[in-house]
């Protein structure tokens, strides 16, 4: 009998424990959404990104108007980043921006516009506990004053990916991970001598990318941007020069492609790369990109870290946020359309990894099935760069600014119309204006 | 009284946005930051043209040291490479393929519409980023010339050397509209003219220069300033080619262009207002020469 009473207890508990867990299969569960109490009301969302996020996020939205019948959304997908920030700044300057809008680390150039989020937190964002989303994801979205502005989608680090296929046809071992600066250059000369003509090691990302230059420059003990005394840069010539000197030498080596071919690319994505048009074997890309760069390519891709070297730089970030429109007319039921968007399991089901690991443990939970081979080598490269990682840095003022002017500088580089020594210093006069303007 | 809508459409939506251009070009408005925006003179003018004189920065009757745009000098050297080598180029063209369609062939009508299609496809995305596809380094034009023994070509579209005139050729490629119009001028010319001419021995190139060109220089006139001013406003192919920035190193940064990043990228309003009322200035200007010095090439037959 007793016996019996035992099984039953531990039987008991092991329900218990059961319904715990979430739920992993799809489920309609409006059970754990909060109630809407406005009336029928319209929402805007834009973001940038390609067909594939696009229509991942309508599926989203159609499954939040099933849970909330009284709202529609409207999707307006930008394209690429750039073409979206242009869009928002006329429409914000028309006073015609969208309820719900997606930003990456730039959203304190538009705090302005912005509606403070605390009030929302516990009502219509349920992430205000760690069981519900990673409060660390909150930091980075919060100003000096302590007003959060916007939520997280998740969590995305920089990667170098490479054309795996291409490499083993090479004959050469696969990179490493967390190999030195000098290290990475003598793969890729080693992998120069083993791959065919007209394929280089690596893409040109001496500019293309201003976060590789903050790593690099974080390393020398030398960041770019920081929030010291609300604001103060670090960054010296010499970074400058060190940084553009190295690259100057593999373009020299025949490292990294021609200018002409580099530059027909923009390399914003991978509809216009030359890693995916197979002109280089390596490139660095954000890790949620990944799914999509191995979607454009027959070639399998494989990841591994950023070099190793000096002072730990390794930010693990918050890849976009939403936010809302301070201006917008039915804040309530945007508060309720993010906390869907970053909260639902079944969102998450169908967002998969597109926007960065997602912050919610619900959600992650909830997709793990799910986790595909890149997936897999994302969380081994959080692992393994776990002892050399940062707090996610701010964006130094001027993002679109400096992104440009960085692009023409090392344009004039690769050309030969400007020495390295004068680009470096052009490079720290650009990073002194911009800090200051 | 029934031209009252016309009239307030006029004030509202094309004079008084125009006038508040003016006063904003005065300004150093920003439009993320409108409560921070201050009263400084001719700055931006300054700032448009300090670089000419050798200037790098300067200070602003307000007080705050304004650097001058190293780009703008760059911008009107690319515009006006463009506007002073592709529209003679086009007009030829065009002049050239109307005298030939002219001519009684067979099919004539068809050639007329084939000719056409560029035109009609004009300023759109996808032309230019087909001519994006057709120039860059690995692009089928370069294809082309690899199997006829070329080797080591460059990029054309994204060499600086050769990018602006790679966009020169896909302006003088879309010289239908032009065309149409001086074949309608040829067809004006009454052949009686030709007939007397052949009498007296001239040859058909006499001819050309004698009676058609003459004949013909009111609508030379007409194609000459409008396509001048169509082409001081490119920016969809300028825009496309170069990758949402003015090309490589700049080399397609068109005057548009570059007041297009520096109002909507750079939030500088107020320098890119200035800008705008700078280039009407410049289009007003070149289109008062060619009207002054049109009486001198320009003849209406009126027997003068």
């Amino acid at each position: 009998m007793r016996k019996f009473y035992t099984i039953t207890i531990v039987a008991l508990l092991a329900a218990m424990l059961l319904a715990t867990i979430p739920p992993t299969v799809a489920q309609t569960d409006s059970d754990g959404l909060p109630a809407y109490t406005g009336g029928p009301a319209e929402l805007r969302f834009s973001w940038w990104g390609n067909d594939d996020r696009a229509e991942r996020t309508m599926q989203v939205i159609d499954l939040f108007e099933a849970a909330y019948p009284d709202i529609t959304v409207v999707g307006e997908p930008n394209g690429g980043a750039g073409d979206h920030f242009q869009i928002l700044d006329t429409q914000l300057a028309a006073s015609d921006a969208p309820d719900v809008i997606q930003f990456g680390g730039n959203w304190p150039d538009y705090v302005q516009y912005l509606e403070p989020l605390n009030d929302y937190l516990g009502a219509q964002l349920l992430i205000d506990t760690p069981e519900t989303f990673d409060q660390a994801a909150l930091v980075p979205a919060t100003d000096a004053d302590g007003n959060l502005y916007a939520i997280s989608l998740g969590t995305n680090t920089l990667v170098l990916a490479y054309n795996k296929t291409m490499i083993e046809a090479a004959g050469v071992d696969l990179p490493a991970d967390n190999m030195s600066w000098e290290e990475l250059v003598a793969y890729g000369a080693e992998l120069k001598a083993a791959l065919p003509d007209g394929v280089a090691p690596f893409v040109d990302n001496s500019m293309n990318q201003a976060n590789y230059l903050s790593y690099f420059y974080t390393q020398q003990g030398t960041p770019i941007w920081t929030l010291d005394d609300g604001g103060t840069s670090y960054a010296t010539v010499e970074s400058a020069q060190a940084w553009l000197q190295m690259w100057a030498d593999m373009r020299d080596e025949g490292l990294i492609p021609d200018a002409d071919t580099t530059y027909t690319y923009t390399e914003d994505g991978p509809d216009s790369s030359a890693f995916v048009a197979g002109k280089a074997a390596i490139n660095l890309i954000w890790s949620n990109q990944a799914a999509a760069y191995q979607a454009a390519m027959t070639d399998e891709l494989g990841m591994t870290t950023l070099p190793t070297g000096g002072e730990p730089a390794y930010a693990i970030q918050m890849s976009q946020y939403l936010a809302i429109n301070a201006n917008g007319e039915n804040k309530e039921a945007a508060a309720l359309f993010i906390n869907f968007f970053v909260t639902s399991p079944e969102a998450g089901a169908i967002l998969e990894t597109n926007r960065g690991v997602p912050s919610s443990p619900v959600v992650r939970q909830s997709i793990t099935d799910q986790a595909t081979d890149i997936d897999a080598a994302v969380y081994r490269i959080y692992d393994s760069v776990s002892d050399r990682t940062v707090p996610q840095g701010p964006n130094l003022p001027n993002d679109q600014e400096f992104v440009n002017e960085l692009e023409l500088i090392g344009q004039q580089v690769a050309y030969g119309q400007s020495s390295v020594e004068q680009a470096a210093e052009d490079l720290q006069a650009l990073i002194e204006r911009l800090a200051v303007k | 009284m029934f031209l009252t809508p016309w009239l307030l459409g006029f004030l509202v939506l094309t004079l008084y946005p125009m006038l508040y251009s003016l006063g904003l070009s005065l300004t150093d408005y920003d439009f993320t930051q409108p409560d921070s925006t201050h009263w400084i003179g001719f700055a931006n003018y300054q700032k448009m043209f300090g670089s000419a004189f050798g200037q790098s920065e300067f200070t602003a009757s307000t007080g705050e040291t304004v650097r001058v745009d190293p780009y703008y000098m760059k911008s009107l050297s690319v515009t006006f490479t463009y506007v002073f080598v592709s529209v003679p180029l086009k007009l030829i063209v065009a002049l050239g393929v109307a005298v030939l369609m002219n001519q009684k062939l067979r099919g004539v009508s068809f050639y007329r519409a084939v000719y056409y299609i560029p035109t009609l496809l004009g300023g759109s995305v996808a032309i230019a980023v087909l001519w994006r596809k057709l120039f860059e380094k690995d692009g089928l034009v370069n294809g082309i010339l690899g199997t006829i023994g070329f080797s080591d070509l460059p990029g054309w579209i994204t060499n600086p050397q050769y990018s602006l005139w790679t966009l020169i050729l896909l302006t003088v490629w879309q010289f239908g509209s032009s065309m149409i119009i001086f074949l309608a001028g040829l067809k004006q010319i009454p052949q009686e003219y030709y007939e007397a001419a052949s009498v007296d021995g001239a040859s058909k190139v006499r001819q050309f220069f004698a009676i058609t060109i003459p004949l013909l220089s009111p609508v030379i006139l007409f194609n000459l300033v409008m396509q001048m001013i169509y082409a001081f406003q490119a920016f969809t192919q300028a825009y496309i080619i170069g990758g949402g920035r003015g090309g490589v190193l700049n080399s397609t940064l068109f005057y548009t262009l570059h007041l297009y990043i520096q109002g909507w990228t750079y939030h500088e309003m107020g320098y890119a207002s200035a800008m705008a009322w700078v280039l009407l200035l410049i289009i007003g200007g070149i289109t008062a020469v060619i009207f002054l010095s049109s009486k001198w090439w320009v003849s209406y037959g009126t027997g003068e």
